[in-house]
């Protein structure tokens, strides 16, 4: 009976979508922050607000529009505060200013963990105040002190590896604090925008960076209008004297471009079969075959085109034939790929009925699982089809045939008004290759 | 009885085919073929250079062997690759942030047909535009660097991402979008209770898979200088250093995987909704020679990591 009294039902909660609040103080606060001039501090403590509660609201908790205002604007305003500090002190960074951003954090993760427990009153909103006293000291740790310690010459510093420790702890502690505390989303939540801090960090992305960048494009010599007549104007496609390298016109790389393409792409399907049908436990119970095999497409299918496409180049040469080699193992890697999960996802049946009547392995994988798989297979070699001419394109940018060492050239000589030109052309092309081919493909599967 | 059985002629006994499907299948052969043979000749590869492509690159290969492992090879190629990562996740983020939204508006069961159809041509038309097209176009605006590279694959991903979001929520039941609109449920309201949480498992798995395309674009887009581990490979092979290039390469290589293997069984315990055994669960289960085969495999990887970590280290404090 006492099970009963433990039993209350849950209190009503109003389930009020929490996107209008979101939404709400993202605008208000970049409003605020355009106006005030320190857009990205409150970018970021709005990012990570939502984060926070999207990860409450994946932990099933219902925080409500209140909530989700109360913790919007107080870690927009803490990013704010700490972007100030960041800002001004990142010539000289004491501990007094990470004690203070500290601080400023540490009110928000009060506020944060007071919302928490109205929902959950079993959680500890010391160790959450903690959390985000420790995250707002890794907010000034890792991007500011990271920009610091770069020396000179671009080496970076032997404290990166504080750092970095900083961050790897921080985001240990936070999943610790989820498990404590029972609130999952907060680990999750908390990893990925610690995650998208730091990359953003490194990479630069910084919201007025991008509309002052944005302002160039006028400052840009040779963009626009597209010089079409160059890339297609003069001489005559359908002319095979007109083909040479060197022609005023663009048939001849073009033309490689697609041969490219269709060599590797036809050679890649083919010695995908084989290869796929290796690495699909139905029809390989041999576990050496199979596990070489999936390693082999594990590892093959890492490496990307151009990185293909300028080893070859390195070892057979400049030339079509680089080119031919790179894409046929980029077509093999992702054709094997694909169609090996087709094969895993095959019905045994017909292989068992075909084992049954004393067949072989091998006729029994030909009569029973080929004809199954194969109306997929040639949908997928239609799609490599279209990657891989989408891929013939740039492969000739590190000298490995095609259209891509025109683009290549002209990029050199700042004549982009021509890339353009030639980009708007091969866009054209691959789309109307890629329209026929969905129309195949959706008649086939 | 004489035993004067008639051996029975199978072949003739088989039934023959209708001639359509024969006559489409040399359709399909010979449709193939031409445009082989036509490019094989059409591209002027000569049978020297085809004959002695294995030799080149086993040459190559055995130049990279053993990859120099030293600190200032680690020291140049390590925060690059990092570079390349932070690069893949900064453009995936911004291509599931916009696709998010267009991936309803290219929805026909959400928006009226022809802007939907709109709305996905413009997406078919992104998508279209190689990350690497996209990177040179950007260059003169954004500058060489890793903003660069995070725009263009930022860019191209919200194409493809848009395109296979849309598609699950096509795909996504009209039951509960007609259950929230019987109870008086708004547009937003259907979208947001009747669609999001059906489709959600699915469109963050789609994420994912982005980003293990979108770290191997982003180690490409180095080669043209819009930052990440690219542009070592090509100074590495430009300079003919070949053991370093090994280096660079298997590094690429190994945290690639890592990345694939990690982001795959996230998808599918998102799509699946359960957990999977762990690495430990997996070891319990096998047997005694696999058990040993497994630790050695596994000391010897993180050896290996803590090995260029090491070198790392020794660059740093030199």
């Amino acid at each position: 009976m006492s099970e009963v009294a433990v039993m209350r039902p849950a209190p009503p909660r109003r389930a009020i979508s929490l996107m209008p609040a979101l939404a709400v103080t993202t605008s208000a606060m970049a409003l605020v922050g355009v106006v005030a001039g320190a857009f990205d501090g409150f970018f970021w403590g709005a990012l990570l607000a939502a984060a926070l509660v999207l990860g409450l609201r994946m932990a099933g908790e219902r925080p409500t529009s209140l909530d989700g205002l109360a913790i919007g604007s107080t870690l927009a305003i803490a990013g704010w505060l700490t972007n100030r500090f960041l800002l001004d002190a990142v010539e000289l960074l004491t501990p007094w200013v990470a004690v203070e951003v500290a601080a400023v954090w540490m009110v928000a993760g009060g506020l944060v963990a007071w919302v928490v427990r109205r929902h959950r009153p079993s959680s500890n909103p010391a160790a959450l105040m903690a959390m985000w006293g420790l995250s707002g000291l890794a907010v000034v740790a890792m991007p500011g002190v990271l920009e610091r310690l770069t020396v000179e010459d671009g080496k970076l510093g032997a404290a990166t590896f504080v750092i970095a420790g900083i961050a790897i702890a921080l985001v240990a502690g936070s999943a610790t604090l989820a498990a404590v505390t029972g609130v999952r989303g907060i680990g999750i939540g908390g990893a990925v925008f610690i995650l998208t801090w730091f990359a953003g960090a490194r990479v630069g992305f910084t919201l007025t960076g991008l509309v002052d960048n944005f302002a160039n494009i006028a400052n840009i010599p040779n963009f626009w209008p597209p010089d079409f007549s160059w890339a297609i104007g003069e001489g005559v496609w359908w002319n095979p004297v007109s083909w040479d390298f060197g022609s005023p016109t663009l048939a001849n790389p073009l033309i490689e471009t697609f041969q490219i393409g269709i060599i590797a792409s036809v050679l890649g399907c083919l010695v995908a079969l084989p290869v796929a049908f290796m690495a699909s436990r139905i029809t390989t119970p041999n576990t050496p075959t199979y596990v070489a095999n999936k390693g082999f497409m594990n590892v093959i299918r890492t490496i990307p085109d151009l990185f293909w496409a300028i080893l070859f180049r390195t070892g057979v040469g400049v030339g079509p034939l680089a080119g031919v080699l790179a894409l046929f193992f980029f077509s093999l890697a992702i054709m094997s790929k694909l169609f090996s999960e087709t094969v895993d996802s095959v019905d045994t049946g017909p292989l068992e009925a075909a084992k049954a009547t004393g067949s072989t392995h091998f006729p029994a994988v030909r009569s029973s699982v080929l004809p199954e798989v194969l109306p997929n297979y040639v949908a997928y070699a239609l799609y490599i089809f279209e990657l891989t001419i989408r891929a013939s394109v740039v492969i000739g940018l590190v000298g490995a045939g095609g259209i891509g060492r025109v683009i290549e050239a002209q990029r050199g000589f700042f004549q982009f008004d021509r890339v353009f030109a030639i980009v708007i052309v091969m866009l054209v092309i691959v789309f109307v290759i890629e329209q026929v081919s969905v129309y195949f493909r959706r008649r086939l599967v | 009885m004489t035993a004067a059985t008639v051996t029975p002629d199978l072949a003739s006994l088989r039934p023959r085919q209708p001639l359509a499907p024969r006559l489409a299948r040399w359709g399909i052969a010979v449709a193939i073929v031409i445009p082989v043979v036509w490019s094989a000749l059409g591209l002027q590869i000569s049978w020297e250079q085809v004959r002695s492509a294995p030799s080149d690159m086993w040459a190559i290969f055995t130049a990279m062997f053993p990859p120099e492992v030293s600190p200032e090879v680690v020291e140049r190629a390590l925060p690059k690759l990092m570079e390349s990562l932070w690069i893949a996740w900064v453009g995936t983020l911004i291509g599931a942030f916009f696709s998010f939204f267009l991936a309803f508006a290219a929805a026909t069961n959400v928006t009226p047909g022809w802007l939907a159809w709109s709305i996905r041509q413009i997406l078919n038309a992104i998508r279209a535009v190689p990350e690497l097209m996209l990177a040179m176009i950007l260059i003169p605006v954004t500058g060489l660097g890793a903003l660069t590279g995070a725009l263009a694959i930022g860019i191209h991903s919200i194409g493809t991402l848009g395109k296979l979001s849309s598609e699950v929520i096509e795909g996504s039941d009209a039951g509960p979008v007609e259950a929230v609109a019987s109870v008086g449920g708004t547009k937003v309201q259907q979208m947001r209770f009747g669609i999001v949480p059906q489709v959600m498992p699915n469109i963050v798995a789609y994420w994912l898979y982005r980003f293990e395309i979108n770290i191997r674009a982003s180690a490409v887009l180095g080669m043209i200088g819009a930052g990440g581990i690219g542009a070592e490979i090509v100074a590495q092979l430009l300079f003919r250093d070949f053991r370093r290039a090994g280096t660079v390469l298997l590094l690429t290589v190994v945290v690639v995987l890592a990345v694939d293997l990690i982001s795959a069984r996230v998808r599918r315990r998102i799509i699946t909704g359960r957990a999977e055994r762990g690495p430990l669960q997996a070891l319990r289960s096998m047997n005694w020679w696999r058990r040993v085969l497994m630790v050695a495999v596994a000391v010897a990887a993180i050896s290996a990591l803590a090995f260029v970590l090491f070198q790392f280290q020794q660059a740093l404090v030199a």
